[in-house]
């Protein structure tokens, strides 16, 4: 799927069990945290209004 | 709750899905490739997707969005989290650039990894409900 200059790619699916894990080689494993980036001292999250949560 | 989890990925050129301390530090190594500069650029001038965010708010027609500001597994956990559901990441799946790979491979990294847990990338993650199909796609958003 294409939008505009951004390309879509299904990436996995919700499920019911409140497991978040990673499919890898046919294991699964719980997903690790992101570490995140802090050099460029960017942290912000950004959220958009109007989304059902 | 059933539901799709799509990421957006940049199509032009010098942009790039993930990238990291050791890209961001790559900055001055004169080793670096012209493709490798422009995952620094991408790193250093992001462009978050506000208008198509805003246009999936508006058409409601994601369930649940955020950006990968703070890594794709941090949205990934935000989003499940929130929304009191569990996850499945298919590692296959996640667009990582071929230049980007090829740097963290140089360095011994596990690019799957990195580009789970890294941050400072400004696409979306997207929750869509299998019955929406690709009505977010269907109006001009390209930024």
């Amino acid at each position: 799927m294409r939008h505009g200059d951004a390309r879509l790619t299904r990436i996995g699916v919700c499920t019911a069990d409140r497991a978040v894990v990673m499919r890898r080689g046919g294991a699964e494993t719980v997903l690790p945290r992101a570490a995140g980036m802090r050099i460029s001292g960017r942290s912000d999250t950004h959220s958009f209004e109007g989304l059902e949560a | 709750m059933a539901g799709r989890l799509i990421l957006t990925e940049r199509q032009t050129t010098g942009d790039s899905r993930r990238t990291t301390d050791d890209t961001r530090l790559a900055a001055d190594d004169s080793r670096l490739t012209s493709d490798d500069s422009r995952l620094v650029t991408a790193y250093l001038r992001p462009q978050p997707r506000l208008r198509l965010g805003t246009l999936l708010a508006r058409n409601r027609a994601a369930s649940a969005c955020i950006d990968l500001s703070d890594g794709l597994s941090d949205a990934v956990y935000r989003v499940a989290e929130s929304s009191g559901v569990g996850a499945l990441i298919d590692a296959d799946a996640l667009p990582i650039d071929p230049r980007a790979r090829a740097v963290f491979d140089s360095r011994g990294l596990d690019p799957v990894e990195q580009a789970a847990t890294a941050g400072d990338d400004y696409e979306l993650l997207v929750a869509v409900r299998p019955r929406v199909r690709s009505r977010p796609l269907r109006s001009d958003a390209s930024r």
